[in-house]
């Protein structure tokens, strides 16, 4: 179950505000299937008034009937289900109690009757852990396999944690990045998808082997080109020689790099089915793709299903478009972290449906945006370096959401490759975004 | 399109495709259609579609699983993420305003391949 950064922000408080009766919090939820299993996202919260509430006997909180039947309604309407949140207190790992699983055999199959196309769940979130009861579409059993993920402003945090001894865990808070117990599994449980493997998207591939990232699914479609040769340190002239795919050249460098990392090789391009699939199943999306197109469909499919992206991308500017010959005006590179329910591209201006249109018009889609790159006489640029700042940059994000090791990410970093510098640009979420209200959270759609 | 548009054109492309399947998907009402055909000398002869209705536009969006090949090519074409889903669109004038049918805004998008 992923709950986006803006709404963890009402939910934790909520639930644990006091009062005279156990309060409630309803997550109006959507999901998706992968071959790992269900994802179930938070969409929207709904907070019940206190008149809603009736006094009950024992623990726990009791709603009154027409209150039920108003949030049914709801979700009927918008084609979602019902997650049920409460808090229990203390430093230990949350237990269902005796009153919240017989509430939760009651109500949820009563919701599963409203609403069958949409699972429904009942959680109790606790300081450190959280556990509840789910039921899936087309299942009767409930099922307590749960894991919860929210997002920060700057990491992502998911119960239950791996189990650590208690001295690795005081380790790890006061030295995130030591490479310990606790930093290790973390790295080693997550499965980061790398969108585009050339200048930089290789780099980025190589330093999570080198992290230790337990999964990297590298996904393009191209082949290793004469021009990757100067953009990357990643590949060699044998894959040139051999004509290797761009995914298979990289797995065997990530090999050679640590044997205990899987790489997946996707040969497809964004947005095609293999491709989508793959991306449903990561952690965090690492976008090294060269047209904005790529990009609002990367952020789509992130977006959708409550994943991390984080976007990489050099442009190198003329002085004179029209001239071939015209001297460098700009060399600058972009780093951007979106976590769920925090900015977007689009929230930042970063997309635009004027620019993707602009886009669509113009064939030259190129990294190199002289007139020499329109005909085959494009000569290859020496960025594997400027390239190399942004990789690492893409990658400390990471290893930020995954580690926590530093406040935030709300800031997309500018890099000026001429000058060697990197500007912090801060950046907002925009309230009136399409994308940060139709799109996030909203899963597969419930065909009927 | 009005409201009371989407909700006319989504029971017709129902009732005219047979197996037609639709859900709300943001602002966006979309309708899945199993098998549209293509005209004459197309191959593949039918595919999948997708009509996505939206309340900001003055007309549906069309999509395709496949472009097919007319007369041994493939006419230009584009890909789109809708519903979280991969589909080709491509680009066809049609004049169609909300007085028209459903039917006649499917079978006159895919006239583009006649
Ligand atoms: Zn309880
Ligand atoms: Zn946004």
């Amino acid at each position: 179950m992923r709950v986006p950064s803006h709404l963890w922000e009402q939910l934790w408080p909520e639930v644990r505000r006091p009062g005279e009766h156990e309060p409630v919090v309803f997550g109006l939820v959507s999901h998706g299937v992968t071959p790992r299993g269900t994802i179930i996202l938070v969409r929207e919260l709904v907070m019940p008034p206190p008149t809603a509430f009736v006094r009950a006997a024992g623990h726990g909180a009791k709603w009154t009937g027409a209150y039920n039947i108003a949030l049914l309604n709801e979700t009927l309407e918008r084609g979602l289900g019902i997650v049920i949140f409460h808090y229990h207190p203390g430093r230990a790992d949350v237990q269902f109690s005796g009153d919240d699983e017989a509430s939760a055999r009651q109500l949820l199959p009563a919701f599963q009757v409203v609403a069958p196309g949409r699972p429904h769940g009942s959680i109790v979130l606790g300081e450190s852990s959280a556990t509840g009861l789910i039921l899936l579409p087309n299942s009767s059993t409930l099922t307590g396999e749960i894991s919860l993920r929210f997002f920060g402003d700057g990491n992502v945090v998911t119960f239950p944690r791996s189990k650590a001894k208690p001295e690795d865990l005081l380790l790890h808070r006061r030295q995130p990045l030591v490479a310990a117990a606790v930093s290790k599994s973390r790295l080693k449980d997550a499965t980061i998808a790398v969108v585009g493997l050339s200048g930089g998207g290789t780099q980025v591939a190589t330093q999570l082997a080198a992290l230790g990232v337990g999964e990297i699914i590298g996904i393009d479609a191209q082949r290793v080109t004469g021009d990757n040769l100067v953009a990357t340190d990643a590949f060699g002239w044998a894959d040139i020689l051999l004509s290797r795919r761009k995914a298979t050249a990289l797995r065997s460098k990530i090999w050679w790099i640590n044997r205990r990392v899987r790489f997946t090789p996707v040969n497809a391009l964004v947005p095609e089915r293999p491709a989508i699939e793959a991306l449903k199943r990561a952690d965090a999306v690492i976008g090294c793709v060269n047209n904005l197109k790529s990009r609002a469909d990367l952020q789509e499919i992130a977006w959708r299903y409550c994943i991390p992206y984080i976007d990489i991308g050099l442009g190198l500017y003329p002085l004179d478009p029209d001239d071939e010959l015209s001297e460098i005006a700009a060399i600058s590179g972009n780093v951007f972290a979106a976590v769920p329910g925090g900015p977007c591209l689009w929230c930042t201006g970063f997309l635009t449906q004027e620019k993707l249109e602009k886009e669509a018009g113009n064939a030259n889609r190129s990294y190199l945006r002289t007139t020499l790159s329109q005909n085959n006489r494009r000569p290859a640029a020496y960025v594997s370096s400027f390239n190399g700042v942004l990789a690492a940059l893409a990658v400390s994000d990471a290893l930020q959401l995954l580690l926590g090791y530093a406040p935030s990410l709300s800031v997309r970093k500018q890099y000026d490759a001429l000058s060697g510098t990197i500007a912090e640009i801060a950046v907002q979420k925009n309230p009136a975004c399409p994308k940060c209200s139709d799109v996030l959270a909203a899963g597969e759609p419930l065909w009927q | 399109m009005t409201q009371e548009s989407i909700e006319r054109l989504t029971a017709e492309l129902k009732e005219s495709y047979r197996g037609a399947v639709s859900a709300k998907d943001g602002m966006l009402m979309l309708v899945r259609l199993p098998e549209v055909h293509f005209p004459p000398g197309c191959q593949p002869e039918s595919t999948e579609a997708l009509v996505a209705l939206d309340p900001t536009k003055p007309k549906p969006d069309f999509y395709i699983r496949v472009v097919p090949a007319t007369r041994g090519t493939q006419p230009q074409h584009g890909t789109a993420v809708v519903g979280g889903d991969n589909w080709c669109t491509y680009s066809f004038n049609l004049r169609w305003t909300e007085d028209h049918t459903a039917l006649q805004f499917v079978e006159g998008m895919l006239r583009r391949f006649a």
